[in-house]
């Protein structure tokens, strides 16, 4: 009963890693944010937890946006990473790397 | 800023844990994880990575002042009663529009701005019936311009000159006693004269087009000011509806939503009308067009 909590509570944490992640790899609009994390099951993200991230992602100085005219529509705002947000990509990944290191010799060294 | 209370030191986290456990504690359950949502974010926007538990003191004051107080004191302005959220704060426009309009959040019924029970997200309608993104303004309202706004209370100053008109050419026409008050089955329960009707429903439609002045007149602070046309709008409406309403000595079951419809039917294209002109204030800048 307590595990999907307990779940969405470390999925909850790397949230901002994930679209910080995306980013660092070209700019996205926001509904192709939403689909590539919908995509991977495990981080269990809807366009509601996305699209609030992205504003406050914004409003710290992370991220940028910027409209841009699409071939198939009407314009698309599109997102990238600021030169604060490479940084805090760079720092949380590398604090990511090393939880997920100590925590897997951990659990290797007493399963 | 920060985007996560996970940056917080050990000692201002503690705050901020200890806070939300007494601001969340008396709320109903299945409401916790949105307004703790809608806590972090406003706490994040607030904190700084180096912030003191006294900063968390200061950064959460007004978010929940009855907290701040004596215990006797606290449940009396927001919390739940018999399973419904209430919020008695002094109403802001601010609050208005960040309540009515939040294209971002997926749910179609919030906590309300300001009284008991819901009130309907008008961003989420208009992005599930696809008129709007739901990341159209960076910002909601903080680009959209001032000529906006001016048109934007045309809105308003029509259905009060609407009510206006109404007792104008009518007035005389209509019958001594009016209906006050409807069932919930939209027949009147109870009465009023045709001169207090009068009074009241042009006082609501003066009021309205008198914030809807000032809204207009007003600069700077977009989304308080689009909460203040919002609800202009709404009084506005309001009265048209009770107009209509008062209208019919019979009533029926059409009143009710008559009465919901005109109410939500200005505010949302009131709200929808600003954030559009925000978008596109946002794509010309952007696009040069």
């Amino acid at each position: 009963m307590d595990k999907e909590p307990r779940t969405a509570q470390i999925r909850k944490g790397v949230v901002e890693l994930a679209v910080l992640g995306l980013l660092s790899d070209g700019e996205r609009y926001g509904s192709q944010i939403v689909d590539e994390l919908s995509a991977q099951p495990a981080l269990a993200l809807t366009a509601g937890t996305v699209y609030p991230l992205l504003s406050r992602l914004l409003k710290a100085g992370l991220i940028e946006s910027t409209w841009r005219e699409s071939p198939v529509g009407p314009p698309r705002k599109y997102y990238r990473l600021t030169a604060a947000g490479r940084e805090a990509h760079l720092a949380q990944r590398a604090a990511w790397e090393a939880v997920r290191d100590a925590l897997d010799t951990l659990l290797q060294e007493h399963s | 800023m920060i985007t996560s209370l996970d940056h917080l030191t050990p000692a201002a986290r503690a705050a901020v844990d200890g806070w939300m456990d007494q601001a969340l504690g008396d709320v109903d359950a299945d409401l916790r994880p949105a307004l703790r949502d809608e806590y972090v974010t406003t706490l994040c926007e607030r904190l700084v990575d180096d912030a003191s538990p006294a900063d968390v003191a200061a950064a959460t004051a007004d978010l929940r002042p009855e907290l701040a107080g004596d215990p006797a004191s606290r449940e009396r302005l927001t919390g739940t009663i018999l399973g419904m959220p209430y919020d008695l704060r002094r109403p802001t426009g601010a609050r208005l529009s960040a309540t009515l309009w939040n294209p971002a959040e997926e749910r179609v019924l919030v906590p309300r701005a300001f009284g008991v029970g819901w009130d309907v997200n008008v961003g989420a309608l208009a992005v599930k019936a696809g008129l709007i993104e739901p990341d159209a303004e960076d910002e909601p309202f903080a680009s959209t311009p001032d000529g906006a706004f001016v048109r934007a209370a045309t809105v308003p100053a029509a259905l009060a000159a609407a009510v206006a008109a109404h007792y104008l050419v009518r007035g005389r026409a209509l019958p001594d006693r009016l209906p006050r008050h409807w069932g919930i089955d939209g027949r009147p329960d109870a009465w009023t004269s045709k001169r207090a009707a009068t009074g009241t429903d042009l006082t609501l439609a003066a009021a309205g087009l008198g914030l809807a002045a000032l809204a207009a007149r007003s600069r700077g602070g977009g989304a308080g000011r689009a909460g203040r046309m919002a609800a202009a709008s709404g009084l506005a409406g309001s009265a048209a509806a009770m107009c209509v309403a008062r209208s019919s000595e019979r009533g029926g079951a059409w009143v009710p939503p008559l009465v919901v419809g005109s109410i939500l039917g200005p505010v949302g294209v009131t709200l929808f009308g600003l954030a559009r002109a925000g978008r596109d204030a946002e794509r010309r800048r952007d696009l040069g067009r």
